[in-house]
């Protein structure tokens, strides 16, 4: 897939500006804070918003898609939801009922296939729109925040299913949840504000905030200067300690820095 | 690898998947369900008993069972709204979009979802009126009619109503929605026409054409009795009507439903706009239709207005017309171009001559195509030219609000100047109070024999005292009137009685052999009671019976006779119309109100 010179207007507001990018068969994830335009983005590349300008290339064939807002008709059950889905996508007639199954077991949802959507909870939902999005096998699959209202083990198991797709295609994972992807994608996009910040693996991400995270004890909060940002605050042997990220050189040690500290300091431009 | 087949050689079965499970949105939806289900009892239940109470009449059946046109539009509406909205709700828009391309297929499927119970209902109403018809032996062209009817006014009065609730299905929310639908549908019915008539009458604000492009959806004036020869009201600019709420809702719908990157959206949006703007065109030049309501151009109110400021005139001829040579064209309104030999009886110069008011004479031209110039005065015309000219053609157009000629009907009696007859003569007269509508036309008779050589265009075949006329076909005659009627009429021998009358006749009164033979013995003993000379014999006269319009809105009388045929009307009481026969034959057309008034000294 080869994203160029993206970008999406509405009105006055540049929602994606000139974004380019390309990806080979993987797990991509798509971070950014909220209003990045990683919707947007995702929106674009399946085809519902048209772009004003550039272009994207390798989305022509058809993609499985999860939105942010999944809706369902509630009359159905998740059998007839998942048929509709399928007559949809134009898989065949005979194909279609071990589709439907393969695609229901690997969320999970198996037990519940004549179940009515409107019995269903929204983690349930969820999960079925994550099986909608694998019917077929599309080359391409998109994400937007699908691991919303999940519980840690579906959540997990999320995280399996997109593992096995590795080798079958491109998937990309649009979140804020930096765990969601850290551990299974291969290539990591940051956005913010429209505009790629940058790109890389976990690791390179990480390394971004190399020698810019600090430990420090409470005490020695009043001399921070500079930039900088508190990220978290845990106790330890009865000692509170604080760790923060900055460009500048503050007082406490220097630390590994963590995948998500690469992604602060890439939206804060530290 | 994708299992997803991109080649659409199971388009159907595919599409087949799609329908069955939007089918089971609508099914599992109870409120929708239940909606469809009381539409379909509430219609049977009326359609049932309004064919046991007036089956054994098939038009006044299908005119009171139209009704149910309209509870089907309100209940598609509502089902069509919901529906959509439900779809629109569910948030499943994104997802077919985003992985299909195919939101045009989701609310396309949706709307052939919708058509099937505006479908069903339609072909019910149809059954249930070709069922009146088998039962009371109506010939086959009635059921063209039926057919035409539920097809304008339930079938795509039903694709309106889905149109429409498609949508605002697509774009309101309910309060918005509903109230604009509440709007609409208060415009279309005649509860409405107080707004425009206070308008008119208070303000002199004209704004009935707007009402009636609403108001023309339904079948209109169906309080009115309706007139057998001409049916009821499917005239074209009614199907432009409905076609023009179509297409402009249409593509409403497809400028939501369509992919905004799609190539053909715009033009797509551009064809219906452009269908929808014809038909609003079509449908602002109707032509001659029967309105029955107090719009200015109405049956009623056209005449009325207008004659309440005009003076008659009466002038006998100065010259003698010996020869028609019509070519007429019956479309959406009469097309004329009438040659008349004429011969000065004294010196003069001008020809005077009489051509209803609403005919516009657009050329008149002598025997050698010389322009001869002309002045049109309301119901009167002058042509100045010396007395050399031997052939006067007259071109004109136009439709009279009350005699009507167009494709679904003819109306044009002999009487009634629809050519132009010599001289001025007086066809309307209004009692002093004619504020209230005691207007009446009066039949005129006494224009001299002339030979008559017609040459007509029609879409159907027009009934004539010279004959029955097809299109393209010339009929020659000599009588002192030609009357042209067209529509639901049939040619009856009755033991040597000719008629033409209306396939369907209300239950009350049947022609028939032996209602003929009562009224020729009844017209026989009065005409020696009065010692008259001449007898009248009605087999020697072509039999017209005398239609709603005719009877009822313009008052003829029972009775209009001619040297060659006598317009009856459908009367029981065969001493009123055998009375009617003999003194206007024998003793003149009968007085008018004003007359009888001024001969009882009421008036001066």
């Amino acid at each position: 897939m080869k994203i160029t010179q993206c970008t999406k207007r509405f009105h006055k507001r540049i929602a994606v500006d000139r974004l380019s990018a390309s990806f080979d068969t993987g797990v991509i994830g798509l971070l950014g804070p909220n209003g990045a335009g990683k919707t947007t983005l995702l929106r674009c590349i399946c085809g519902i918003y048209k772009l004003n300008e550039g272009s994207i290339e390798g989305a022509e064939n058809g993609v499985g898609y999860l939105p942010q807002q999944f809706g369902m008709f509630r009359a159905l059950s998740v059998y007839q939801m998942m048929e509709y889905f399928a007559s949809l996508k134009k898989i065949p007639k005979h194909a279609q009922k071990d589709e439907i199954e393969r695609c229901v077991e690997l969320v999970h949802l198996s037990d519940r296939l004549s179940a009515r959507i409107s019995t269903l909870s929204g983690g349930m939902i969820r999960r079925l729109g994550i099986a909608q999005a694998l019917l077929g096998n599309p080359e391409v699959i998109l994400f937007d925040e699908p691991t919303v209202g999940l519980d840690p083990e579906e959540r997990i198991r999320f995280k399996n299913v997109v593992a096995l797709r590795r080798h079958q295609g491109i998937t990309l994972i649009s979140t804020h949840i930096v765990n969601d992807v850290e551990a299974v994608c291969d290539t990591i996009l940051i956005l913010n504000e429209g505009h790629l910040v940058t790109s890389g693996t976990s690791h390179q991400i990480a390394q971004l905030a190399y020698g810019k995270v600090y430990m420090l004890s409470e005490d020695q909060e009043s001399n921070l200067h500079g930039l900088f940002f508190v990220k978290d605050r845990v106790e330890e042997d009865g000692t509170s300690y604080l760790r923060v990220l900055s460009p500048d050189a503050q007082p406490g040690k220097q630390i590994e820095p963590t995948m998500e500290d690469g992604y602060l300091c890439a939206i804060k431009n530290y | 690898m994708p299992i997803t087949e991109r080649r659409n050689n199971n388009f159907w079965s595919m599409k087949g998947g799609e329908v069955k499970e939007l089918s089971m949105v609508l099914c599992r939806s109870p409120h929708l369900l239940i909606g469809i289900i009381i539409e379909l009892i509430v219609i049977l239940a009326i359609l049932i008993y309004t064919l046991v109470q007036f089956g054994s009449d098939p038009l006044l059946y299908f005119q009171i069972a139209h009704v149910t046109c309209v509870l089907m539009f309100l209940f598609t509406v509502y089902s069509s709204y919901e529906y959509i909205f439900t779809i629109r709700k569910s948030g499943i828009e994104e997802v077919v979009v985003a992985q299909c391309k195919a939101k045009g297929s989701l609310y396309g499927i949706a709307f052939f979802i919708l058509l099937v119970p505006v479908l069903t209902i339609s072909f019910i109403e149809f059954l249930f009126a070709a069922f009146s018809s088998i039962c009371q032996n109506m010939p086959v062209s009635l059921y063209v009619h039926i057919f035409w009817g539920t097809f304008l006014d339930s079938l795509l009065s039903g694709i309106l109503a889905i149109c429409m609730g498609m949508f605002c299905g697509l774009r309101l929310e309910r309060i918005k929605s509903y109230s604009y639908i509440a709007a609409f549908f208060f415009l279309m019915i005649s509860a409405s026409e107080l707004i425009p008539g206070i308008l008119n009458d208070g303000y002199h604000i004209d704004i009935w054409p707007i009402k009636k492009l609403f108001s023309s959806i339904f079948l209109p004036d169906q309080d009115w009795t309706i007139d057998y020869q001409y049916g009821l009201q499917i005239e074209p600019f009614r199907w432009n009507c409905v076609l023009f709420w179509c297409f402009l809702f249409f593509a409403g719908v497809i400028s939501k439903v369509s992919q905004h990157s799609s190539k053909i959206r715009l033009p797509l949006i551009g064809i219906c706009l452009v269908f929808s703007l014809t038909n609003l065109w079509g449908f602002f030049h109707s032509g001659s239709v029967i309105d029955l309501s107090e719009a200015p151009n109405s049956v009623f109110r056209t005449d009325q207005v207008y004659y309440r400021n005009e003076y008659p005139r009466e002038e006998p001829a100065d010259f003698q017309i010996s020869s028609y040579d019509m070519h007429l064209h019956i479309g959406r309104q009469l097309n004329a171009n009438v040659s008349m030999s004429v011969t000065a009886l004294e010196s003069s110069d001008a020809y005077r001559f009489t051509l209803y008011h609403t005919y516009h004479i657009n050329r008149v031209y002598d025997e050698n195509g010389k322009n001869i110039p002309f002045f049109q005065d309301g119901d009167y015309f002058t042509v100045a030219s010396d007395n050399n000219v031997r052939i006067i053609t007259v071109e004109y157009e136009g439709f009279s609000p009350m005699f009507y000629s167009n494709q679904q009907g003819v109306c044009l009696p002999g009487c009634f100047p629809y050519y132009p007859w010599a001289g001025y003569k007086q066809i309307f007269y209004t009692t002093p109070d004619s504020e209230v509508g005691l207007a009446s036309f009066i039949p005129r008779t006494d224009s001299p024999k002339a030979t008559y050589s017609v040459n007509l265009s029609s879409s159907s075949p027009i009934y004539s005292n010279l004959g029955v006329l097809q299109s393209k076909e010339t009929v020659c005659g000599t009588t002192n009137g030609l009357s042209l009627m067209s529509g639901m009429l049939e040619t009856k021998e009755l033991d040597g009685y000719v008629m033409i009358s209306c396939w369907s006749q209300s239950d009350f009164f049947h022609f028939s052999p032996e209602y003929f033979d009562t009224l020729q013995e009844t017209i026989t003993h009065l005409e020696e009671e009065r010692g008259y000379d001449e007898h009248i014999d009605l087999k020697k006269y072509t039999l017209f019976e005398t239609n709603e319009t005719m009877l009822n809105r313009c008052g003829y009388g029972l009775a209009v006779p001619f040297d060659d045929h006598i317009f009856l009307a459908a009367y029981p009481d065969v001493k009123c119309v055998a009375q009617a026969i003999t003194y206007f034959i024998h003793e003149g057309p009968p007085l008018t109100i004003e007359e009888k008034m001024q001969s009882e000294g009421v008036l001066p």
